[in-house]
């Protein structure tokens, strides 16, 4: 038991304390210093029961929190929720909030009394009582405050026992329910789409005149604010990377397109006050308009990395072929950055098993030598991918949760937790890394092994085992294959396409957690999961980053060229894991917006699946790392979120030097 | 069937005419202005860059492909590098192979009211082999648009005249070529004559440093040439490494953009509508 509770605030120190000391002795004293100036909430056994009874004591000690930005947004890293150290958390899901604000707790007291019972009610119950104990604790409280402390009391009782009537008090629910998430320990909690789930509210207020544009404008604006207030206790391994994910656009249950003054208003606020959290998503469709294009490119370049553009189509049509319903699908969000799963249905884990380096797969065929074609090669090469994939340790388990398995969908009357066959659907993902590196380092053997025959597979191996060292010659080569990934020619494309149906086809015959398992082409691990890995047939030193998701390593491939090679990739079957196009517009094209918006939906409309640019200006990025005080505002965009370029460590922000030199020129 | 000299084709190009377009850099032409940064355009022969910093030999690497190589003291020319040291600058394109490029982005015309531009170097040197070109990218619906000096051959103007939606002319109005002179305003005046009928002329001018102080001759040759309105180009330096690797000096054209700004005010403030366009 002794141990089990030290390994939780070991466990609680490593995510919560985000800045690390260096020494063994700095670390004792900082771990020390950390346990007594937080409230650690243990989990004290296994049972169901015991999570309700942690949740509770988790709110008995919530520390007295004012309003932040007008709202009351509980969430606090002095009470802190210890997890179970044998499980990963819950990350990357979306609540449809929508829920909350039809159901008061008392409606869903009811539901759990009428559906579900012993000890799985119990925990429920429990965990409904102390989040009513808290709202009591904390509307007393506001209502003796000013005229707005009163107004938030108000919206805070009506959670207990009424629906949700009015804009203002639909964003303190959802405020207040989402940080209540993150508060529990669950992870890069996404938001949803405030359009479509606000838009009643906000009609009705107009309608009555108790709410103009601007007013709700600025109701937003606040609710951003608190959001990202905490972006820093929020963030995983990098800061910004908090998961915090608005959506806007999209088709309806009917198919009808969502864009509405909520939508403008959304991307308003981002192009007028840019902030790298939290980020903005926009579901683009064939009706999404001319002004909607226009403010996401605008949007975009500011700097701040939001919008990432979701083909929807492409989208709902993969997973409904993967296997979620037709009639699921319209409610689509991403886990996080870009990985796509159904909005208060899914526990869709989809980026939490190890990220797969897929030039792995090279290792074997390298050591042999008698390939007598290269044909022969690329076969054994996509052998061991599937080899690599089938045998990938899948083995996992999380965290449970009564708090999430109130919000979402099914559970109650499923009478199971959340991540124990709860939720509808529970389809995780894997994420392969290193794509574009892996083709290009099988069209260099192809050209110049086996057609030019300039080297054999063996000078390959020893030129990779030194590191390219006394190679020059075969490295230059190599990086200077014209032939190369993201070049629109159809034997580039119909090589990364029988890689990924390799890969698919692998992926198909796995279960993660007794479920289906997906697979995606972005992943954050291009500069984590190749520090240390060797020199790669492409070019690639050992420890030099991978390439990002679906872009060009080369500048070779401008930016219509890489759409058009996005376009014709396939995305079928459990390819629906997130395959995001990412790429840095050109200054010319910066000051050039409408124009990119024709480039841009063009791209969209010929199939890329995602999209994703940043903005920069590589003498501005080399100035910024040289003197930081200089720059405390410019934001990035990293592998799905976006950032401060001050706060990234040195590794991502030499990455984006190298991309911004490569392409920033064009 | 006449082939087309082309050095660069440039995809999704922002700033070469209405739209979003495909840029086609022909090769030939018959000035040598100081500050062109795209010298491997002027002559109309095949023309070679060698770039030697990717010589492997030079780098002080070892390897066995370059042992003949005459920069290791073997017998093989440059010519036979596999590094990339010597590398051709253009390509002759057949009508087909030139139509089928154009045409993969015909869908991004079409959303952006773009199209093709032809560029250079002088594409009215290559108007001959231009024309049948030019037909069937009309007879596809591709919105054509040309850059040029038009200080060319009449014929070379009347050839492609009639398929041309949009001409982007760069007039030469600078001390180095032919500010002040009256023939160079005659000929192209009479060019103008030829080209605006019921098409779209950008004029564009490249500001450079010799031009402070200039600005009431320039006046003068846009009234002569009935220009209201200006786009103005900073000149620079970024064709520099271009020269070294044709192995021909440049001048450095570092810009000042204080004078270009001052230049434009007081353009805008004899009512030319001024525009500057930056890369």
């Amino acid at each position: 038991m002794l141990k089990e509770r030290l390994l939780q605030y070991k466990l609680a120190y490593g995510y919560w304390q985000k800045t690390k000391p260096v020494s063994k002795t700095k670390k004792v004293i900082d771990l020390a210093g950390f346990l007594l100036n937080r409230q650690l909430v243990p989990l004290k056994g296994g049972a169901y029961q015991d999570y309700g009874h942690q949740f509770s004591e988790l709110m008995k000690n919530m520390p007295d929190l004012a309003l932040t930005n007008g709202y009351f947004y509980p969430f606090t890293d002095q009470t802190i929720r210890c997890l179970d150290s044998t499980v990963l958390p819950i990350a990357s899901v979306t609540p449809d909030y929508t829920r909350i604000l039809q159901n008061s707790l008392e409606v869903i007291r009811k539901e759990i009394e009428s559906y579900a019972g012993g000890e799985f009610a119990d925990s429920l119950l429990q965990t409904v009582k102390a989040i009513e104990l808290f709202i009591e604790k904390a509307a007393a409280k506001f209502e003796k405050g000013v005229e707005r402390s009163v107004e938030i009391s108000k919206c805070l009782r009506r959670i207990l026992d009424s629906d949700c009537e009015h804009f203002d008090e639909a964003i303190q629910r959802i405020l207040f329910f989402n940080a209540l998430l993150w508060q529990n320990g669950h992870q890069q909690n996404g938001i949803g789409r405030i359009d479509l789930i606000l838009e009643r509210y906000y009609k009705k207020d107009i309608e009555s005149g108790v709410l103009s544009r601007e007013k709700a404008k600025g109701l937003l604006h606040n609710m951003v604010r608190v959001l990202g207030k905490e972006m820093l206790i929020k963030s995983a391994s990098i800061p910004g990377d908090t998961g915090q994910i608005i959506i806007l656009g999209g088709v309806d249950e009917n198919g009808n397109n969502i864009e509405n003054d909520i939508t403008h208003m959304m991307l308003e606020i981002f192009m007028e006050d840019p902030v790298p959290d939290p980020k903005l998503l926009v579901r683009v469709n064939e009706q999404t308009s001319d002004d909607i294009w226009k403010k996401c490119i605008h949007s975009i370049l500011t700097g701040c990395g939001s919008p990432l553009l979701l083909n929807e189509g492409s989208i709902m049509q993969g997973m409904k072929a993967f296997g979620y319903e037709g009639k699921d699908v319209w409610n689509f969000g991403t886990s996080a950055c870009w990985e796509p799963l159904v909005i208060g249905k899914s526990f869709d884990q989809n980026n939490r098993i190890k990220n797969i380096a897929i030039l792995k797969a090279l290792e074997k065929p390298l050591q042999q030598q008698d390939w007598k074609s290269y044909a022969e090669f690329e076969q054994a090469v996509l052998q061991s991918i599937k080899q690599l994939i089938g045998s990938w340790p899948l083995d996992v388990r999380f965290d449970k949760s009564p708090l999430m398995t109130l919000l979402f969908d099914d559970c109650i009357v499923r009478g199971k937790d959340f991540c124990d066959g709860g939720a509808k659907y529970n389809y995780h993902g894997l994420l392969v890394v290193g794509l574009p590196n892996l083709v290009n380092a099988l069209l260099n053997i192809k050209n110049y092994v086996f057609e030019e025959k300039l080297f054999t597979i063996d000078d390959v191996k020893i030129a990779l085992l030194s590191n390219y060292g006394g190679h020059a010659d075969m490295q230059q080569l190599f990086n200077t294959n014209k032939k190369k990934f993201g070049l629109a020619e159809k034997d580039v494309i119909d090589l990364t396409n029988r890689i990924t149906d390799a890969i698919n086809e692998t992926v198909k015959g796995l279960k993660i957690l007794g479920q289906p398992a997906k697979v995606g082409f972005s992943s954050p691990g291009y500069v984590g999961l190749a520090e240390g890995f060797p020199a790669t047939p492409d070019g690639r030193k050992c420890g030099e980053p991978f390439a990002v998701h679906i872009s060009p390593i080369s500048s070779d491939v401008d930016i219509n060229q890489i759409f058009h090679f996005a376009s014709q990739l396939d995305y079928s079957g459990t390819r629906i894991n997130g395959n995001v196009v990412d790429f840095i517009v050109p200054s010319s094209y910066a000051k050039e917006p409408e124009k990119l918006v024709n480039i841009i939906r063009t791209g969209m409309e010929s199939g890329i699946y995602e999209m994703q640019m940043n903005v920069l200006d590589r003498n501005i990025l080399i100035d910024a790392k040289a003197h930081p005080e200089k720059y405390p505002n410019l934001i990035v965009r990293v592998w799905g979120f976006s950032a401060y370029f001050n706060d990234l460590p040195e590794a991502y922000k030499d990455n984006l030097i190298a991309r911004a030199g490569k392409y920033g020129a064009c | 069937m006449a082939l087309v000299r082309v050095t660069n084709i440039q995809h999704g190009c922002v700033n070469d005419g209405p739209g979003v377009r495909t840029t086609v850099f022909l090769k030939g032409c018959p000035l040598r202005c100081p500050w062109c940064c795209n010298p491997e355009t002027q002559s109309i022969e095949h023309e070679t860059f060698v770039d030697e910093t990717k010589c492997i030999y030079l780098k002080g690497e070892v390897s066995l492909l370059c042992k003949e190589c005459v920069n290791a003291g073997g017998r093989e020319p440059i010519s036979k590098c596999r590094f990339g040291v010597y590398e051709g600058v253009d390509k002759d394109y057949t009508e087909e192979e030139l139509i089928k490029e154009i045409l993969i982005d015909r869908d991004l015309y079409k959303m952006s009211n773009g199209g093709v531009t032809f560029s250079g170097g002088e594409p009215l040197m290559q108007s001959e082999a231009l024309v049948p070109i030019m037909k069937k990218l009309k007879e596809n619906g591709i919105s054509i648009a040309l850059e040029s000096t038009i200080f060319s051959p009449q014929e070379s103007i009347e050839k492609i005249a009639p398929f041309v939606d949009c001409w982007i002319v760069d007039l030469k109005l600078q001390p180095e070529m032919f500010l002040g002179d009256t023939q160079y305003l005659y000929k192209i005046s009479n060019a103008l004559g030829q080209i605006k009928n019921e098409t779209n002329v950008i004029y564009r001018l490249v500001f450079v440093n010799s031009l402070e102080g200039r600005k009431r001759e320039v006046l003068n040759a846009f009234k002569t040439l009935g220009v209201k309105d200006i786009e103005l180009l900073q000149v620079h330096n970024l064709g520099r490494q271009k020269y070294k690797r044709l192995n021909r000096t440049s001048e450095d054209f570092s810009a000042d953009p204080s004078k270009l700004s001052s230049f434009a005010t007081g353009l805008q403030k004899e009512g030319i509508n001024t525009k500057i366009l930056s890369i």
